[in-house]
């Protein structure tokens, strides 16, 4: 890999304001970008830093897209792991027909009321456990995207509480349907959030050069 | 791993001179990508797409477009671990393998063997690639 030139301070003072101007990622995103753009401008570049990175704007766009993408899709697919493997592993499998027992038991025994602010509290505790106590620094967010994505899978129990809140008693007269319905709000919860620990430790293992 | 790229060059892919090639050719990037860093320790970015072009003699060509989406995902799936260190004027985030990622290579590869084989099984029953 010959250099055709080396790039100038002056070209690398304008990269950094490039790449901070146009908001592109976060601090580990910019380190591998800045490193591909200067390795490649330093072999195939004409010496017009301008030039090049107007020729290059698309890729950098794309960078960033497509690094989300796969953090996001390798989240979901963690989670949906993590929650399949409440009914395959053996170690698990008790605690997962215990929780289904309790949830088929307090919706066949508790009366409409009750049994909607329980399923509320009940989904709502992990989710406000997963944004607040979770949580990570802000300022920390702002040097690795990925942490951004952590919590995200929280989704769905969120919509389970969130969509059916208009007819909610029409859903609560099906026992059986509110029982699998709750008990997957539940799971996926618990899988997201063991998921969230469990990424928060690596992530900060892996990325401690970057990280308070 | 030079001899892997060239039975996947030469029976299968030249993407720069065929786009319809190149659906075949990133099938096999994450293999490739793990192949490379498997006998290299630890590698960037920059340096994978160099040397896939100087084994190939720049018959193949990983476009960033498509390595670094791939090297996310092999990261974020818990193959590649990253490592930042100070090169020259700037940082360089270098790649390399878990254990994970060690198992899963061999894994792909022989995978890939094995298709390899069966595809030259196929179009050329006549030759075999042993």
């Amino acid at each position: 890999m010959e250099k055709k030139h080396e790039i100038t301070a002056k070209q690398l003072a304008f990269l950094d304001r490039f790449l901070k101007n146009h908001n592109f990622g976060s601090e580990d995103d910019k380190i591998e970008l800045k490193d591909h753009i200067i390795s490649d401008f330093e072999i195939n570049g004409n010496g017009n830093l301008s030039q090049y990175l107007s020729e290059e704007l698309s890729f950098i766009k794309k960078f960033i897209g497509n690094k989300l993408r796969a953090i996001h899709k390798s989240y979901r697919r963690k989670t949906i792991d993590e929650a399949l493997s409440f009914f395959t592993s053996i170690k698990k499998l008790p605690i997962t027909v215990a929780v289904f027992l309790i949830i088929y038991f307090l919706t066949m025994n508790l009366n409409g009321t009750i049994l909607i602010v329980s399923f509320f509290i009940s989904v709502l505790s992990f989710f406000i456990y997963s944004q607040f106590f979770l949580n990570i620094k802000k300022k920390d967010r702002k040097k690795l995207d990925r942490i951004e994505y952590l919590g995200q899978e929280m989704w769905l129990p969120y919509l389970m509480i969130m969509f059916p809140l208009g007819f909610l008693e029409d859903i609560v007269i099906n026992k059986y349907f509110f029982t699998v319905y709750w008990f997957v709000a539940i799971a996926y919860s618990v899988a997201a959030i063991i998921v969230m620990k469990k990424e928060k430790a690596i992530i900060y293992e892996k990325y401690k050069h970057l990280l308070s | 791993m030079t001899a892997v790229i060239a039975r996947i060059n030469k029976y299968t892919i030249k993407p720069q001179k065929n786009m319809g090639n190149q659906k075949l050719f990133k099938g096999s990037l994450q293999t490739i990508i793990l192949k490379l860093l498997a006998q290299n320790d630890k590698m960037y970015g920059y340096e994978i797409t160099q040397k896939v072009k100087e084994l190939t003699k720049g018959e193949l060509k990983i476009t960033e477009g498509a390595l670094y989406p791939a090297l996310h995902k092999l990261e974020a799936d818990g193959l590649l671990d990253v490592e930042v260190a100070k090169v020259g004027n700037r940082l360089r985030k270098y790649y390399k393998l878990t254990e994970h990622g060690t198992k899963e290579t061999a894994n792909k590869l022989a995978e890939m063997q094995e298709f390899l084989k069966t595809m030259q099984h196929l179009v050329n029953p006549k030759f075999s690639l042993e």
